[in-house]
């Protein structure tokens, strides 16, 4: 008991040291003066401002997408033609317009999701990893059933989880919902089998790696587009698979941390540990 | 002729699985114990569910291949899942009807018991 | 005809959330808290938002209902570790 309080108390110290910093980050990314570092509100406005209005202005003449004798209400007001198989803009080319408001618009809030989901799973590890492990005396030992079903269903739900966050800007869904069936075809690996751990450092690597190539697409960019988050990739004729620009590759780093991240919640939880319950 | 056909093959799926749905629901609710109704509810949910779902890929042609993935899951999951629940429950105890008259599972469960007691 | 089924829908959701919080095992009230969940994907899918209601189904009715049990296993291990 004695020994257990402190290093509660360090590690929830620990816990929230990493947590100001996080919002320390973020408020110095999105605070600071203008021309220094990304302005959130500036990058909306005017990635849509460039991308819709730009294009209509360049591309506007007067009385081409009228039938003859009509003429435009306005003519200040730039009217945006119509180009079939071809999309403008990274709204127009996903065919899940919420991918595109939640991954283009407001990357940055994602980026802040996936973060905050971060924080939870470190919280969790920290509390319940890395006590000593007990060896296991069966009082259950799963049925060669579960053992097989599981071993086949896992691979059907896998498959499934990974489908739903490639098609992220085609169909509903997207990276949490893909990486939260990913991790449930593992809870069921988990139930199917005693004794089965995964690769703790390969789980933590996976992690970290799609974390970082999140940031990366990010970073190119900011580097290629001038904002944070912005697309860089031709958005291509809505509906295939290969369109939307990056929304697929941002959904499958993103899917590929929830994952990872919430089958390291499921194992930490589910390990057994020996613990003194004080 | 053959969309026909297949309509006509596609509303007698429905049928038959609407029916077996029906039996298993009615199942539910009349047998006596935990482990009769779950057979009631998996075996004949089982049929229905994946009739049903068949018969709709007919129906509605885009969805065949849909449907025959879904049935096959169903087909996967759904008897593992009902296996795993009356396995658990009756190591948890879970009281037979008392008209099941050879208990199979008890005597190989009582050697596990002893086994696993000792902990 | 979709609004008698949401009003069933939401009669089931308080249903079970009365459930969850006046029952007195805790398992029962983490099974409830899982039908919510699922009522409540429901509900998200008929207002358009087949987004949400595959994440809340995979994340509420599935991920967090087994976690809920696991986390309750364990707590009852120290409990009765505690007596002994």
């Amino acid at each position: 008991m004695k020994n257990e309080t402190p290093e509660l108390f360090k590690k929830i110290f620990a816990l929230s040291v990493i947590a100001v910093l996080i919002v320390g980050f973020f408020l110095a990314f999105t605070e600071m003066p203008k021309g220094w570092g990304v302005n959130v509100n500036g990058r909306v406005s005017r990635l849509y401002v460039l991308k819709n209005v730009r294009t209509a202005t360049k591309s506007l003449d007067s009385g081409k997408f009228f039938a003859k004798g009509v003429k435009p209400l306005r003519t200040d007001v730039a009217y945006t033609p119509i180009e079939f198989k071809k999309t403008a803009n990274l709204e127009d080319g996903a065919a899940n317009v919420v991918t595109s408001i939640v991954v283009d618009y407001r990357g940055f809030d994602t980026l802040g999701e996936v973060t905050v989901l971060f924080l939870a799973v470190s919280g969790v590890m920290m509390l319940l990893f890395g006590k000593r492990k007990k060896e296991r005396k069966k009082k259950t030992e799963p049925s060669l059933i579960m053992y097989v079903g599981t071993r086949i269903a896992f691979s059907v739900i896998l498959l499934f989880g990974i489908y739903i966050f490639v098609h992220g800007h085609l169909t509903p869904g997207g990276g949490f919902p893909g990486g939260a069936v990913i991790a449930s075809g593992i809870l069921g690996l988990f139930l199917g089998r005693r004794g089965y751990s995964p690769n703790h450092m390969g789980l933590k690597a996976f992690e970290s790696l799609s974390g970082i190539a999140f940031v990366i697409i990010g970073l190119i960019g900011f580097f290629s587009v001038h904002s944070f988050l912005a697309n860089f990739l031709p958005t291509g004729i809505i509906g295939d698979l290969y369109s939307a620009g990056f929304i697929a590759l941002i959904y499958i780093a993103v899917g590929m941390k929830v994952g990872s991240e919430l089958a390291a919640v499921v194992d930490t939880m589910i390990t057994d540990t020996e613990e003194e319950w004080s | 002729m053959l969309d026909a056909i297949l309509g006509w093959l596609g509303v007698v799926l429905v049928s038959i699985g609407v029916f077996f749905l029906f039996l298993g629901a009615l199942g539910i609710f009349r047998l006596p114990d935990l482990f009769n109704r779950l057979q009631a509810g998996t075996k004949s949910t089982t049929l229905g569910v994946v009739a049903t779902t068949l018969g709709v890929g007919l129906l509605a042609k885009g969805w065949l291949p849909f449907s025959v993935a879904i049935a096959i899951f169903l087909l996967m999951t759904n008897p593992i899942s009902s296996h795993s629940v009356a396995r658990a429950s009756y190591r948890a105890g879970v009281k037979l009807y008392p008209g099941t008259d050879p208990d199979e599972c008890a005597e190989r469960h009582l050697e596990i018991h002893e086994e696993g007691e000792d902990e | 005809m979709i609004i008698y089924v949401a009003t069933v829908v939401v009669i089931a959701i308080i249903i079970s959330s009365l459930i969850a919080v006046f029952s007195k095992k805790l398992l029962s009230s983490i099974i409830a808290m899982g039908l919510v969940s699922l009522g409540v994907s429901g509900l998200f899918f008929f207002l358009q938002a087949p987004d949400v209601a595959i994440t809340e189904a995979a994340i509420g009715a599935g991920l967090s209902t087994a976690i809920f049990v696991i986390a309750l296993k364990r707590v009852k291990k120290g409990e009765t570790k505690d007596e002994e």
